[in-house]
């Protein structure tokens, strides 16, 4: 991955199984089943957030973090770079995001 | 209260950024809301939160990541009954283990790929434990002595059912 640091531009973009997540908002929660997993996840609104950053095509890394503080009302920089490395990592695990290179080879 | 002021003109104009496109999941009522609630419980709120909840029989069906897929647990290592100064050590760079960290034994993981793993059953675990700088065991009895474990963070083992 991408560190956010390291100045490279590698984007990246939503899985299928990201786009049929199944998505309940429940009050500041964001309750979402992904069908091909039979998991059933549970986000904030920075989580969700950042995979709403993803849904109009590829992006950077540094773009979607800029975008969600944007949405989320905070100055740049306020969304701490390990907290949101984090979150990409298990997004990538859970199979909800990729690379788009790593998408392109698979193709 | 310039800050209140200064935080409504941010949801205006992200507002205008909902509404240029991006609008999976969030309506633009509650996000107003909700950005008034995080003002309140502050910054913690604004850490991104992933946590999983597997579904029972098709567990098996997903990975999650492992930060260590097998390390030797060093045993008893003295004829003397004395169980030695390292019993129980993991047998690995300690700056690779972390407070929250699990031990899982090995041999109840099955890998599935890119340094995932995954589990059909609920396996016996133990939370790292750094009995003193940079000697890190399984639990505070320092279990698994013998035996080859894998080691998960915190997140991966909740995200597994695990701890």
């Amino acid at each position: 991955m991408d560190d956010l640091s390291s100045g490279k531009a590698e984007a990246f973009i939503l899985t299928p199984a990201a786009r049929s997540l199944r998505w309940q908002d429940w009050e500041d929660i964001y309750i979402a089943y992904q069908a091909s997993s039979a998991e059933t996840h549970f986000f904030n609104e920075t989580t969700a957030l950042i995979l709403q950053s993803l849904e109009h095509g590829p992006i950077t890394l540094a773009e979607a973090k800029e975008w969600t503080e944007a949405v989320l009302g905070v100055d740049r920089g306020e969304l701490a770079a390990g907290d949101f490395e984090f979150a990409i990592e298990r997004l990538q695990e859970l199979g909800l995001i990729e690379s788009l290179d790593e998408a392109i080879a698979l193709q | 209260m310039k800050r209140t002021e200064s935080t409504d003109e941010a949801v205006q104009s992200n507002d205008q950024v909902l509404a240029s496109g991006h609008g999976t999941g969030l309506d633009e009522t509650s996000t107003i809301h909700q950005r008034r609630r995080r003002l309140v419980r502050g910054a913690a709120a604004l850490a991104p939160l992933v946590l999983t909840l597997r579904s029972g029989a098709l567990a098996a069906a997903s990975c999650t990541g492992v930060k260590i897929q097998s390390v030797a647990v060093l045993g008893d290592n003295s004829v003397q009954g004395d169980p030695g100064p390292f019993a129980g050590k993991i047998d690995t760079d300690f700056e690779a283990i972390a407070t929250g960290d699990v031990c899982v034994p090995a041999g109840e993981l099955r890998a599935c790929g890119d340094g995932r793993v995954e589990t059909s059953v609920r396996p016996s675990h133990f939370q790292t434990v750094e009995q003193q700088t940079d000697f890190w065991t399984c639990g505070p009895q320092r279990d698994f002595k013998n035996q080859s474990v894998a080691i998960l963070s915190s997140t991966s083992a909740t995200s597994m059912g695990v701890g």
